[in-house]
């Protein structure tokens, strides 16, 4: 509970520092969650560009894969072959991305206040937040849920004395969901959607519910 | 590019990658906890859903009338009227894609073979089966060796006999061709050869080795046949000597290979005009179920080849009975073919089914031990005894003309059971051998007993619940549903029976002579006792169930398993299980229509 009374206050502060048009957008939350993923150039949080950005909905037990947001991003330094083996992103496939600016612009309009989703998400938001604060003022003040938290409880509460191991693969496995053809960005998000779906329906979703969500 | 999600199953395969990629991106994913009601019955429908994980199951009231596996996708029918009828339940946590119905809707208007497969009736849905085992066919055609095909045996002569011998022995050996030895070289000499014997005026006394042919083009047994036909067509001959080791063992015919490529049975039509021993005909008979696998990879049409075999096999058994039965006795006799192998549906030899109308005036003995022999040796070419001891070595099973008679009209005054299956049996009856009047006048004696008796009919008809649904594909669903262990059906009891069944009583209310079930279809249709396309349904229907249990059958022989009529589900395509459930929902209906025409719920 005082984790929970920091956070709601530290969300508060957030949303106060923020700049229009952003505070209004931002403040919208319709109780939808919305799963994110970027696939970046590095796994430094000071070193990373972002090359793509994907995100998609859940409300209820659907998730709107049909009105998901993927976008690549022009970066700004040369892509270093290394990484390129990792995101599978090549400097010709991101050449026709949009500018930065502009694609966190409209995944800003995307997201609005609801609440993020993610696997190991924090990197993900950091990295945001990185090029975000110069935007709006703050971070990002929305609400998070970290998918692989909600599996760890889900396998706890079953399995309280074992080793819980929380590796993408194994989290697929855990919870039978089917692996995608690709992997990239879009996928992810919607892979993790799914893991969502399926801790939802074994009662490990949203633990709190907040004031503004019940209505 | 891939799509999101895998689009690679029916009927999605048939999207142009395009289309695929952005159906699939169209497309919503929905999560639902066991039991948890996915679709409404008479809820309105917004979108086909796709089987991502889990199991869904259809329900009609309380009865399961359908089950969704993975990347399965239900509801077609819903697709086109936008309502579905019956309600749909998680059956296990599914996770569900939906793609709007109108996107769909969109793209079978776009893309014909993707429109086919979701409007199409019944039957152009096995239509599309028959299309992929299309593939099969050629294959077969590029990868059969020559050693699959049975070549001619060769028949050898020495190279100093004469012209006159070769005829006399061709025409004593019934063959076309003779491997003649001279030393060490080895000719061929062919009726073809007479034609220049005969126009140049050659002497009968000639020898042989001044006529053939010692420069022969020659192939290995392990070749393929379609080398053969290459050989032949570049050289512009019509046989080649097969060899082994170096060594002719045969010689392929043109005619063989054309045959082949055609219709095999040519090759085993011949050799059973040439059998003179029972062992000879147990070798055609091992060809025959050979015949069998090879027709029914190709793709063959279940009715036609199910005609083929009855045809091969009805040559069989008359050869065999002329081999067993003394003349007197073999002329004397009509020798009958019962249930399916009668219908002509029989493919694999599953039992004995045979009768006997025993002419007048002839030694009891003689006849009883001509088919106690039959029987035996029928055991020896590979067709099990028949559990209910329905054969020609059972004397219930030979009767005089006049007998039989009185044994049908005792059979027929019975209330159920096992008589009138009995009767059932023989209303479906071929003469093999024998004069074929005699069936038809003890046919036409039964008919003319029961024909006003509408009773009758529904005591007759009432076999058709025998399985009842529930027991039968109602089961069958829940077996479904348990995807641990495999499940079973007894393909027999759940569909082919009933189908047969209700169509024989219906043929014998309405006159119809043929046997054939196909047959049968025909003529009620032309008599208005069927709508053609509930029996175009059936027809397909059958010709399914029958390719299944065919498959099951030959993989059966394949692991030497003795033959029963159980398929095992799990070893199903995707596709098979669809047409079986479409087949089983037939064969429903089908019983139904039976139920109300005669009332068996009275009973």
């Amino acid at each position: 509970m005082q984790g929970s009374l920091w956070k709601t206050w530290q969300r508060q502060r957030r949303l106060r520092r923020l700049q229009e048009p952003y505070r209004t957008l931002l403040s919208t939350d319709d109780g939808a969650l919305v799963s994110i993923d970027c696939e970046t150039t590095s796994l430094k949080v000071k070193e990373a560009e972002i090359l793509s950005i994907a995100a998609v909905c859940i409300k209820g037990n659907r998730l709107y894969a049909s009105d998901a947001f993927y976008t690549l991003i022009k970066p700004q330094k040369a892509i270093d072959n290394e990484n390129v083996r990792v995101h599978g992103l090549r400097p010709r496939d991101v050449s026709s991305g949009l500018p930065l600016q502009e694609a966190l612009e409209k995944f800003l309009q995307f997201i609005g206040g609801k609440t993020l989703l993610g696997y190991y998400l924090q990197y993900d938001v950091a990295v945001l937040n990185k090029y975000l604060q110069p935007m709006l003022g703050t971070v990002l003040p929305n609400r998070e849920v970290e998918v692989s938290g909600r599996y760890y409880d889900w396998r706890f509460a079953g399995y309280p004395d074992s080793y819980i191991d929380l590796s993408w693969e194994t989290i697929i496995k855990g919870l039978h969901i089917p692996q995608l053809p690709r992997h990239d960005a879009m996928n992810d998000a919607i892979t993790v959607a799914m893991m969502y779906l399926a801790l939802q329906a074994r009662g490990f979703g949203v633990t709190t519910v907040h004031p503004e969500q019940k209505t | 590019m891939a799509t999101r999600f895998d689009l690679s199953h029916p009927p999605f395969d048939l999207l142009t990658p395009a289309e695929a990629s952005a159906l699939s991106d169209a497309a919503d994913v929905l999560f639902f906890c066991d039991d948890q009601e996915i679709l409404q019955a008479g809820g309105s429908v917004d979108s086909l859903y796709l089987v991502l994980k889990g199991l869904v199951r259809e329900m009609s009231a309380e009865e399961i009338v359908g089950v969704y596996g993975e990347f399965e996708t239900f509801d077609c029918r819903a697709l086109a009227t936008g309502k579905t009828i019956h309600r749909f339940e998680a059956h296990e946590e599914a996770l569900l894609c939906a793609f709007p119905r109108q996107e769909v809707l969109a793209l079978t208007e776009k893309n014909p073979a993707f429109g086919a497969y979701f409007f199409a009736t019944v039957s152009d849905k096995f239509g599309q089966l028959a299309k992929k085992r299309d593939r099969r066919e050629w294959q077969n055609l590029f990868t059969a060796k020559i050693s699959d095909i049975g070549f001619r045996q060769p028949v050898f002569i020495d190279a100093n006999q004469t012209v006159v011998d070769a005829a006399r022995l061709m025409k004593a050996q019934r063959c076309r061709s003779l491997f003649v030895r001279d030393g060490e070289r080895t000719g061929l000499f062919t009726t073809g050869d007479f034609r220049d014997i005969v126009a140049n005026a050659v002497p009968g006394d000639t020898r042989l080795r001044d006529r053939a042919q010692f420069s022969l083009l020659s192939c290995d047994k392990d070749d393929f046949l379609f080398n053969a036909l290459l050989l032949m067509t570049r050289q512009n001959i019509h046989r080649i000597v097969v060899t082994e080791k170096e060594l002719p063992v045969g010689v392929l015919a043109q005619i063989d290979l054309l045959s082949y490529f055609s219709n095999h049975s040519h090759l085993i039509s011949q050799q059973l005009e040439m059998a003179t021993t029972v062992g000879d005909l147990a070798k055609v008979a091992q060809d025959m179920e050979a015949l069998v696998e090879s027709l029914a990879t190709q793709g063959m049409k279940m009715p036609q080849l199910a005609r083929l075999i009855q045809v091969l096999s009805t040559r069989l058994m008359a050869r065999l009975w002329q081999m067993v039965a003394s003349p007197t006795v073999f002329a004397g006799c009509a020798l009958l073919a019962l249930g399916s192998e009668g219908r002509g549906e029989q493919i694999l030899k599953t039992d004995q089914d045979n009768a006997l109308i025993v002419g007048d005036g002839l030694d009891e003995n003689e006849v009883a031990q001509a088919a106690e022999n039959f029987t035996e040796q029928m055991l020896r070419l590979g067709y099990p005894l028949c559990p209910g001891g329905i054969m020609v070595s059972n004397k219930e099973w030979r009767h005089t003309a006049q007998e039989w008679i009185r044994t049908l009209h005792h059979w027929a005054r019975q209330s159920q059971g096992d008589p009138l299956m009995n009767l059932a049996i023989f209303l479906d009856a071929d003469t093999i051998s024998g004069p074929p009047a005699w069936l038809a006048i003890c046919r036409d004696a039964l008919r003319a007993g029961v024909l006003d008796d509408a009773t009758w009919f529904s005591r007759m008809a009432l076999p058709v619940e025998q399985f009842p649904n529930q027991k039968a594909d109602g089961g069958f669903w829940w077996q479904l549903l348990n995807r641990e262990g495999s499940a079973h059906l007894d393909i027999k009891k759940a569909g082919i029976f009933p189908l047969v069944h209700g169509i024989r009583v219906l043929a014998l209310e309405t006159n119809v002579m043929a046997t054939n079930t196909f047959d049968r279809l025909d003529a009620l249709v032309s008599k208005n006792v069927l709508k053609k396309t509930m029996a175009d349904d059936i027809s397909e229907a059958l010709a399914f169930l029958m390719h299944l249990r065919l498959e099951a059958g030959l993989e059966m022989l394949r692991i030497k398993k003795s033959l029963s009529n159980e398929i095992d589900t799990a070893s199903l395509s995707m596709l098979d299980k669809d047409l079986l459930k479409d087949a089983l929902q037939v064969v429903k209906r089908f019983k139904h229509m039976i139920n109300q025409r005669y009332h068996l719920d009275r009973f």
